[in-house]
């Protein structure tokens, strides 16, 4: 199971494959592109992106040289034609340097992209959000190799899909980065902190009213307003619990690793430390914790074990027991149930 | 130009309907039904239709919904409603929402009981796939989600909105969707929209009003309500359907635009409600003969509280 992992400059490349990154994905916006249409995003990331040719073909030799892969993301929900041509010129550069991956979004570009037969792989990015097997399927048939799927799947959902598609590669989420909504219908801009930031942290009062113009009754209303305490709390463990890290380092917030046992034997590829725009020793310190976790489970450790160490590792052991911080919280009822004995047999 | 007054050519009339419950009140109303009537029907106050097609018969009911999975209606409430549309002339229009597995096998199920030629409004792949492979006697039409356009009701300026412009009207757009044999696409009026987001691009379109939606998540704040705390807030988790009798209504508390569109949440979808600027494009839009079809918010909005 391969490692992810995000780099926003070409000198980050380098530690990040010997902390363990198996993939690296970067954005690049070139020069033309913020000549042109005024812009400083191909890719969702204002921030955290390259724009220098030089310095992909750097990544691609480099990567390559390591034995590694790199992965190109263009993957915006959606461009304008021009937008598309610019990316489908973007596109042929990163083939022709040897790239290995292009990361899309948006079917009309990735349906380009396919027509220009550039010998080059295609994954689907999460924010084209395909959540089950006939989505899976209509993309492979448009020349998808590898689907990374979206926040918010059960794993028993992302097991089905995989089985109903042995020859697709899958990859999930894993670590850092919660988004509350869906990214792939959340039509918003992250605004900058004068204009309210991000929506989904943006300072909201609701309130409450019944559909039927009646009144709510009282009870309902406490009922209401303790849910909306408990959705902010929510909030705040996807939100990186506060934007913190333990002692070593780690990152809180939205995690995974307890499911990793699960992920390998479904038949899942790849895991994703999310996090682009994020300095470079929060992007190691994610590698190292998540390859401590992924090196058990290769080594043949029982899930259980996988699962008592993930969940001690930070030092916080109540953060996991939550529920609240976890990709897969589903992991936690089987641990309560005293289910996840099984043995994971994994090519090393 | 206001929406209201607007010299219009004739548009087809969709009325939504989510709850099946909400048929009777519908099944009482004098033929033909109109939208002015319907809305009444359904607690609305205003008619948010140009007065020209208020009073005009409606031509279709789209149902179900576009947005949550556990709204996919059941295949009983679903024959009531398809039956009514029939006996009152109507067109039916199934809408559909972006599914995981569970959804999409229960979709054949739904799909069978259609009557020929009845559209299917597809907001996920998948959904059109299987329409394709097991369904080619419907029709499918793309859905709001399947538009992608920037839609923050909160923007500062104009600028903003014009640095994402939408991506409908690039050509790629139609022939991705007439590839997958799609030839009718919905979509909403955006913040700080303009005519030309409107012209025809080689797809007959369907514009919601008087709302558009600004995002969605999985995960639903009103579905938890009845849930115990550590079950709350999961993927795929059980609810009670609390989005068919409750909604909530948003406000800034910090910065405010002052462009700012009113919004609220209901179920896991956060709308806004169309300004006087989506009311001009939309007036204008009309005047051209650009919009095939008006897709009236039936009983899925923030719009028949007591206060």
């Amino acid at each position: 199971m391969k490692i992810v992992a995000p780099i926003s400059k070409a000198e980050e490349l380098e530690p990040v494959l010997e902390a363990g990154a198996d993939e690296v994905f970067f954005g690049m916006v070139p020069q033309e592109w913020t000549r042109q249409f005024g812009i400083s995003t191909v890719s969702r990331r204002l921030f955290g992106n390259i724009r220098e040719y030089a310095e992909m073909q750097w990544i691609i030799a480099t990567a390559h040289a390591a034995g590694k892969q790199s992965m190109l993301t263009l993957n915006a929900q959606h461009y304008t034609e021009p937008q598309m041509q610019c990316l489908i010129e973007l596109a042929r550069r990163f083939a022709g340097e040897g790239g290995d991956a292009l990361i899309l979004a948006d079917p009309a570009l990735l349906m380009a992209v396919v027509e220009l037969d550039l010998g080059i792989r295609i994954h689907l990015s999460s924010i084209a959000a395909c959540r089950n097997s006939e989505s899976a399927r209509f993309f492979g048939e448009l020349g998808v190799d590898r689907v990374i799927f979206p926040r918010y799947l059960k794993l028993d959902e992302i097991r089905d899909v995989a089985a109903s598609l042995p020859d697709m590669e899958f990859e999930t989420f894993i670590l850092n980065d919660g988004c509350i909504y869906e990214e792939g219908v959340c039509h918003t801009i992250h605004l900058p902190q004068q204009y309210g930031g991000p929506i989904c942290m943006d300072a909201y009062q609701y309130s409450f009213y019944r559909a039927d113009g009646q009144r709510i009754d009282k009870a309902i209303q406490q009922a209401l307003l303790q849910n909306e305490a408990d959705y902010k709390e929510w909030t705040w463990y996807k939100f990186s619990c506060g934007f913190s890290t333990s002692e070593q380092g780690y990152t809180f917030g939205p995690c995974g690793l307890c499911a990793i046992s699960r992920l390998a034997r479904d038949g899942v590829t790849a895991i994703k430390i999310a996090g682009r725009e994020a300095p470079l020793e929060r992007k190691l310190k994610s590698i190292q914790l998540v390859r401590s976790v992924r090196d058990r489970v290769t080594s043949g450790a029982t899930a259980q074990a996988v699962y008592d160490y993930a969940s001690n590792v930070r030092a916080r052991p109540e953060l996991c027991h939550s529920g609240y911080m976890c990709y897969y919280p589903e992991v936690l009822e089987e641990v309560e149930c005293g289910q996840p004995g099984l043995r994971v047999a994994l090519p090393k | 130009m206001s929406l209201v007054n607007a010299a219009v050519s004739e548009p087809e009339l969709a009325f939504t309907l989510c709850d099946a419950a909400l048929l009777e009140r519908l099944s009482g109303l004098s033929m033909p039904l109109t939208a002015r009537d319907c809305m009444a029907a359904l607690g609305w106050r205003e008619t948010v239709l140009p007065e020209k097609l208020a009073d005009r018969a409606l031509d279709r009911i789209h149902f179900g919904n576009e947005f949550c999975e556990r709204l996919l209606p059941h295949r009983p409430q679903l024959e009531r409603v398809v039956d009514w549309s029939v006996e009152q002339g109507l067109g039916v229009t199934l809408l559909t929402p972006m599914l995981a597995d569970r959804g999409i096998d229960l979709l054949p199920r739904l799909l069978e009981r259609l009557p020929e030629q009845s559209e299917v409004v597809v907001n996920d792949w998948g959904v059109l796939r299987l329409l394709r492979e097991q369904f080619p006697r419907l029709c499918p039409v793309a859905g709001r989600q399947m538009g992608k356009m920037i839609k923050d009701p909160r923007l500062p300026s104009a600028e903003w909105a014009s640095a994402i412009p939408p991506g409908m009207q690039s050509s790629l757009y139609p022939k991705l969707m007439r590839r997958f044999g799609i030839e009718s696409a919905e979509t909403d009026i955006r913040p700080f929209a303009e005519p030309a987001d409107l012209q025809p691009n080689g797809l007959r379109l369907s514009v919601h009003l008087p709302y558009g939606y600004t995002l969605k998540g999985r995960i639903c704040k009103p579905g938890s309500l009845s849930l115990d705390k550590q079950q709350k807030f999961m993927p795929g988790h059980s609810c009670q359907k609390e989005c068919l009798v409750y909604f909530s209504r948003m406000q800034r508390t910090g910065c405010q635009s002052p462009h700012e569109l009113p919004s609220f949440l209901r179920g896991n979808t956060i709308f806004y409600r169309h300004g006087e600027e989506q009311q001009r494009v939309l007036a204008e839009a009309l005047q051209q003969g650009w919009v095939n079809r008006l897709v009236l918010a039936g009983d899925w909005n923030e719009n028949r509280c007591a206060d």
